[in-house]
């Protein structure tokens, strides 16, 4: 996963026990106190609506319990923040955040979406994580997310905090039990079977998309950096997932892979031996298109002739990582991969932000998260651009 | 070893002027005279293998890489930049070996050549097998300059323009710590660099920290780690006024560097100041560093390590020493280069390359070599 994280893959076992288990939502918003501990593994049960208690099993598999909806949540995790914000449809409840979260707001759509946002304490933890105890303790949050690293936490839970810890595998299904947590803390975890529900609804169309394909799709390539040494999506990342998932290939885990898992390191030689059809460039650096279609070494790649190298869009949080706006990626990469005439993706990008964000993006704002503006000298982008 | 008749033989008491007048002399004299070594054998020999050695490492490394070129076509391609040739190779695998392979190549030469002879020039006039260009701080002002450069994303340009100035300062900072009254003791250069190589270690670390885990932290990181892979014609520019401006000086100073390294006492006696002439080595050095530092980040252990090996071979004579030092540096961080990017289908950073490399033939060649490393420190 590009996001740096300490903890990836610390408490994934526990985390798929708890889903396997349950379901979702269910599991994880059950109900501490008395009601229907054995709840049904389909249903939603809210813990508030039952008039009990809230408890919510984070991915440490610790059980966190509060009286009622918390009302302050300080985030420390990067895309916590715009998650939270995105199941709440309000960033009323956020108490403050980390920097790097705050520096994404301010510079994407999700300060213009919720300025308010930016007024909120950000300087309440270090870059690699390790929270200012007194700085959140003096904020009096009703839970503090945190990633699941024992270190992280410790000194939290020390200081009377109530800490949910997250993992990171670089899954969706990560995503899918942060929003269930965040959904159950809120007192609201219909929302996270209705996140889900829609969540699902777009992956079955999407692969029904590409089940009903008779031309195989485009080779791929994603670059999480492009300046300052490359670095490719390899096996075990969400970009290979839903590369795949499209219908396109992966040079990158293909007949001569990477080593290894992750963001991994390579040479320009090897792109070239690859020859990719399609280059995605990441929102963790600032490369564009344009410096790969004025490089001459590039000049020799497939998906440079045909003018096909996209920044992949970036929107309440960035596309190229799992997390709330994941849907409109597997669509925006679909049509990149089969264009058409005409991209359903502008309407289709409004109407969710209308159901995550309840706010309803202009057309420039469309436009700064569709980078159409850096893409519009590739290949087959007009598709995305406004009626 | 030292103290052999290699070092030249002046007289003191003499200005500066009458000293290079005499310099100049004796140099002309020992050219025909029988004492001459310059024109042996013993002096030609190693340098010429090496630079042999370097050509073929060179040759090796534009034909192989990710990419497949026939060795045919390499050589098509290289001889059409002579002469007029017609090419088969088509246009991409041109431009791999003459813009991908070639910058590449030049780059991890400059670099490792000029950490090399800077390593061995410092081993000189601070007596001391255990110095390399890490020890006068300025590798890490380099580093710093680089990661704010980075920090503040600022571009390429002015990443090199940060390493080197922020080196400069590291000298600077140096050269202050160390200067006021009477003489400068040699021991207190080595303490001013730590100080130095420390504080700058720490604004390193603290750019770390305030860097943006998500875009600006991944990109410091893998440029602190040392790497070539970004290498293009510019950089190679770049690299080359400063490392092949020091390495001339330090070439030029072949002799006095000699002298130095007999100790102050004895060079002064030979009528060397030893001061002002070490100020204009570490200058020197601090120009390499900051050029190689500036270019491909932190690249450890060649500065160390091919030094000692050329002693071992050359002996201390610094006539054959430096140019040896650089032709062999140049030479083994292609090689390592090379194996950095062809060895997987991913990049492996060549910093950790040469010091998983550097580490363990130095411990080999420590025990190997236990007595005759440095016969005469």
């Amino acid at each position: 996963m590009p996001d740096a994280d300490p903890n990836a893959g610390l408490n994934r076992r526990t985390v798929l026990q708890v889903f396997v288990a349950g379901g979702s939502a269910a599991v994880l918003a059950g109900c501490g106190a008395g009601p229907a501990p054995g709840a049904s593994p389909s249903g939603a049960p809210s813990g508030a609506a039952a008039g009990g208690s809230i408890s919510i099993t984070d991915q440490r598999g610790k059980t966190v319990t509060f009286d009622k909806p918390v009302t302050k949540v300080v985030t420390i995790p990067m895309p916590a923040a715009s998650l939270l914000v995105a199941v709440d449809r309000s960033a009323d409840h956020l108490g403050a955040m980390h920097n790097a979260s705050w520096v994404a707001m301010r510079d994407g759509i999700m300060g213009s979406m919720f300025p308010a946002a930016l007024d909120l304490p950000h300087d309440i933890a270090s870059q690699d994580f390790i929270a200012n105890v007194e700085s959140v303790r003096a904020l009096n949050p009703d839970v503090v997310i945190q990633w699941s690293d024992a270190q992280l936490i410790e000194p939290l839970e020390k200081a009377g905090l109530k800490v949910i810890g997250l993992a990171n595998t670089g899954k969706q299904e990560d995503v899918d039990a942060w929003v269930a947590m965040f959904a159950a803390m809120l007192g609201k975890p219909e929302r996270a079977t209705e996140m889900k529900a829609r969540s699902d609804r777009e992956l079955a169309e999407i692969k029904a998309l590409a089940a009903g394909r008779t031309s195989a799709g485009p080779s791929i390539l994603y670059f999480n950096r492009y300046t300052g040494g490359l670095k490719a999506a390899a096996a075990n990342t969400y970009n290979d997932f839903y590369i795949k998932l499209v219908g396109g290939t992966n040079p990158a885990t293909g007949a001569h892979p990477l080593p290894g898992t992750g963001m991994v390191g390579l040479d320009i030689e090897q792109v070239l031996s690859w020859d990719p059809e399609v280059i995605l460039l990441g929102n963790f650096d600032a490369a564009m298109p344009q410096d790969i279609y004025a490089d001459p070494v590039w000049q020799g790649i497939s998906a440079v002739r045909s003018r096909r190298v996209y920044k992949v869009p970036l929107g309440g949080y960035r596309w190229d990582p799992p997390g709330q706006e994941s849907p409109l990626m597997w669509h925006w990469l679909t049509d990149i991969a089969f264009p058409r005439p005409e991209s359903g993706l502008r309407a289709k990008v409004t109407d969710y932000f209308r159901f995550l964000y309840n706010h309803e993006p202009t057309g420039e704002e469309l436009d700064k998260i569709l980078w159409t503006a850096a893409n519009s000298k590739s290949a087959d982008y007009q598709q995305f651009n406004a009626a | 070893m030292l103290h052999d008749a290699r070092v030249p033989r002046l007289s003191s008491n003499r200005t500066p002027a009458e000293r290079r007048q005499t310099a100049r002399q004796s140099g002309r004299q020992r050219g025909h005279g029988p004492r001459d070594r310059r024109r042996e054998p013993a002096v030609f020999v190693p340098i010429a293998v090496t630079a042999a050695v370097l050509s073929a490492v060179v040759l090796l490394a534009l034909t192989v890489g990710r990419y497949n070129v026939p060795l045919w076509h390499v050589v098509q391609i290289l001889a059409a930049q002579l002469v007029p040739f017609p090419v088969e190779a088509s246009g991409t695998e041109q431009n791999v070996v003459l813009l991908v392979r070639m910058p590449r190549i030049l780059l991890a030469l400059l670099v490792g050549g000029g950490l090399a002879i800077g390593g061995a020039a410092l081993q000189a006039i601070f007596r001391n097998p255990l110095v390399s260009p890490e020890i006068i701080g300025v590798s890490a002002g380099a580093s710093f300059g680089g990661a704010l450069a980075l920090l503040l994303g600022l571009g390429s340009v002015l990443l090199v323009t940060g390493s080197f100035v922020f080196g400069l300062v590291a000298l600077a900072t140096l050269v202050l710590i160390t200067s006021g009254r009477g003489g400068t003791p040699m021991l207190m250069i080595v303490l001013g660099g730590v100080v130095t190589g420390s504080f700058f270690s720490a604004l390193v670390a603290l750019v770390t920290y305030i860097a943006d885990p998500n875009t600006t932290l991944p990109a410091i990181v893998f440029w602190l780690l040392g790497s070539v892979s970004t290498a293009t014609f510019t950089k190679v520019l770049v690299a080359l006024i400063p490392v092949l401006g020091g390495a001339v000086v330090l070439l030029a100073l072949r002799w006095r560097i000699n002298v130095l390294s007999l100790g102050d006492e004895d060079a002064a006696a030979l009528g060397v100041q030893p001061r002002p002439l070490r100020w204009v080595v570490l200058v020197a050095v601090s120009l390499i560093v900051a050029g190689a530092v500036a270019v491909s980040g932190v690249v450890s252990w060649v500065g160390l390590v091919i030094p000692h090996l050329a002693r071992m071979w050359v002996g201390p004579d610094h006539r054959v020493l430096l140019p040896v030092s650089f032709l062999l540096g140049g030479a083994y961080i292609v090689l390592v280069d090379t194996v950095a990017r062809t060895a997987t289908a991913g990049e492996i950073p060549l910093g950790v390359l040469t010091a998983l490399i550097g580490a363990p033939v130095f411990f080999l060649l420590l025990r190997r070599n236990r007595d005759r490393i440095w016969e005469s420190a």
